[in-house]
């Protein structure tokens, strides 16, 4: 009788299938438009969503909600800035993707080698200039400010700024990401610069820093791509990185007070993240949905909710996520860099710290 | 004739999956490593002689695979002899056990290291207790060059294991005994007899372990991250994010194919052409 449970099984599975499948009907809209929008986007049926990984800044957080709200599935992949770039180029003549999220500078340069589209979504206004392209090529969605997170099972005194970092007593505990390879950890090199009294013009303050910090053996390892569960197994000191994985750790993965969240006394800065609508995109009118929400006040609490900042500063946060912040007070040492300039000494900066922090 | 045409007949899949996605990739990668930014050029291979960052990378690269080839080598002869002459269920359970490392990817050798090893590892915290070692000092051996080398050996002893179980299992026994016999000494019967009969396999066998050790991308990614010099590494870090450029990827991807083969050829026909 082995069929029949198989048909139970499978008929069960149908019945899941068609119970979820379509959405019910927008009751109340966004914006206006909305559900004329989300009518023609359920007739293209899809959406692809680059270097949206969903356990980076909460992106897991508004597959769930953009499902729900409009029953439409989110594809996405993660593959880096960079590589996101050359792949929107090498299919320039038949485009995959319908939107593309980066690393700020990396929106600039897919707008110079002509892979986007100009769209301007809801509340476009309200993201400051220096943080969006004017004919919305790409435009800013959320960001995330350099900080130390600590992990107190090993780090008996808190090290309050970078300047303590290259202390002995925090021999072999400091990881942190590959600028060649990661935006973080060019936001790291900014970072440190800045601090040691450099900018973007003269990086070596920065890079000499790091070079120290090497050379002293305070640096665990360099790390790229798995360094949120490394932290979480035990394995990492002192890491620097974004602030939102400092409070997931926190209070998602729940290591509470083992965790100590530093924004270094010598200041730091806060990265922007961008996202673009694709030239050519094989589903414009999903793509401009999935813009449109996640730049409404509903997509940008949802950052929020996963400790992520949103770029709207008039979002109202939720009460439960506010008292979790660090004091505004910390986050005024938390400066706002030029990012197209960024951009443009990037590959400089990322040759340099090779040469004399890996001492090639 | 009729017969030899269905046997090609039935290699066509395995040439065409070899065709696609073998030799088809190679040719796109070799073309694209000729370029820069749309025109051609040989700058992606000039950079091997001026950059020192991919100079070091390649040395260390060679390094740590003799290292990790000669130590797997030497730890599986003996091993597998001792495999081989034990008998009954012990060796047919080794049997079975023994390729299972092979068969898990890259990145969970990596982490099941760190779980060992790692700052809050198992052993570590075992020695910390009973020793009372600084944990963090002790296991930040693991990602550096040495951590590769042990975790390396974990894949490669049982290749050299397998390779070598078969060696023994065709062995002519009685070629030994016939030269005891005849008065050869031991060390003439190791030398003259034994070692000529194995030779093939541990040439094949070392050669295999320093091909995987060159290539080996996985362990190395989820072990110690991008911070050790080795040639797959910095080939990805022209892969990902800031230092895109997939034309030197390309490039350096040819020359680590290219300087692996010629020293496995080198190697193998040095010691064929001493026998």
């Amino acid at each position: 009788m082995r069929w029949v449970k198989v048909l139970a099984v499978v008929a069960v599975l149908f019945g899941a299938f068609c119970s979820t499948a379509p959405a019910g009907a927008i009751e109340q809209e966004l914006y206006p438009g909305e559900k004329e929008l989300h009518e023609a986007a359920l007739k293209e049926g899809a959406l692809y969503s680059y270097d949206t990984g969903p356990t980076w800044a909460n992106w897991q957080g508004l597959f769930d909600a953009f499902k729900e709200r409009y029953g439409v599935e989110v594809t996405w992949n993660d593959l880096g800035s960079g590589a996101t770039v050359v792949r929107l180029e090498k299919e320039k003549n038949n485009p995959q993707a319908d939107t593309a999220y980066y690393f700020m500078p990396f929106g600039a340069l897919a707008k110079e080698r002509g892979v986007t589209e100009g769209f301007k979504p809801v509340n476009f206004d309200k993201i400051p200039d220096l943080l969006k392209d004017p004919e919305g090529h790409w435009f800013s969605i959320h960001k995330g400010t350099v900080v130390f997170v600590i992990n107190k099972n090993y780090v008996k005194n808190t090290p309050k700024g970078w300047k303590e970092l290259l202390d002995p007593q925090y021999s072999k505990s400091v990881v942190y990401l590959d600028p060649r390879t990661a935006g973080i950890g060019y936001a790291i090199v900014i970072a440190t610069s800045y601090a040691m009294g450099g900018n973007l013009d003269n990086m070596d303050p920065g890079i000499d820093y790091l070079a120290q910090l090497q050379k002293v053996g305070n640096v665990r390892m360099i790390e790229k791509t798995t360094e949120y569960d490394k932290f979480i197994k035990g394995e990492i000191p002192i890491w620097i990185t974004y602030d939102w994985n400092a409070y997931r750790a926190k209070y998602i993965a729940g290591l509470g007070d083992a965790v100590d969240v530093v924004i270094p006394e010598e200041g730091t800065i806060t990265s922007p993240y961008a996202i673009s609508m694709v030239k050519g995109a094989p589903h414009p009118n999903a793509a401009k949905l999935w813009l449109n929400f996640i730049m409404s006040e509903e997509g940008q609490k949802i950052f929020a909710k996963g400790f992520v900042r949103p770029i709207l500063t008039d979002v109202e946060l939720p009460s439960e996520v506010v008292d979790k912040f660090l004091p505004a007070s910390d986050y005024e040492r938390a400066m706002d860099v030029d990012w197209v300039k960024a951009q443009q000494v990037q590959d400089k900066a990322a040759k340099l710290w090779g040469s004399k922090v890996l001492g090639d | 004739m009729k017969r030899n045409i269905f046997l090609y007949l039935l290699l066509v899949p395995l040439f065409l999956l070899l065709l696609v996605f073998l030799a088809w990739p190679m040719v796109l990668v070799l073309w694209e490593s000729f370029f820069v930014e749309g025109k051609p050029s040989l700058s992606n291979y000039m950079s091997m002689f001026t950059s020192k960052l991919y100079r070091e990378s390649l040395r260390t690269s060679i390094t740590l695979s003799l290292a990790t080839t000669a130590i797997g080598t030497l730890c599986g002869i003996p091993l597998s002899y001792a495999l081989y002459r034990s008998g009954g269920r012990l060796k047919a359970l080794m049997l079975s056990i023994t390729p299972v490392p092979l068969t898990f990817s890259g990145l969970v050798v990596g982490f099941a290291f760190i779980i060992l090893l790692g700052a809050s590892g198992f052993i570590t915290l075992l020695l910390s207790k009973a020793f009372g070692i600084n944990p963090l000092e002790f296991s930040s051996f693991l990602f550096t060059w040495k951590g590769l080398v042990v975790a390396y050996l974990y894949f490669l002893i049982p290749r050299m294991i397998l390779t070598m179980i078969s060696a023994w299992s065709k062995a002519d026994w009685s070629l030994i005994e016939a030269a005891s016999s005849l008065g050869a000494s031991r060390w003439m019967t190791l030398h003259k007899v034994l070692l000529p009969m194995l030779l093939p396999a541990v040439l094949a066998g070392s050669s295999l372990l320093f091909a995987v050790s060159m290539g080996a991308f996985g362990t190395a990614f989820a072990l110690t991250g991008t911070g050790v010099k080795i040639l797959p590494l910095v080939i990805y870090t022209h892969v990902s994010e800031v230092s895109v450029d997939i034309g030197r990827a390309d490039a350096l991807a040819i020359v680590l194919a290219l300087v692996t083969t010629v020293l496995i050829l080198i190697y193998e026909r040095a010691f064929a052409a001493r026998r």
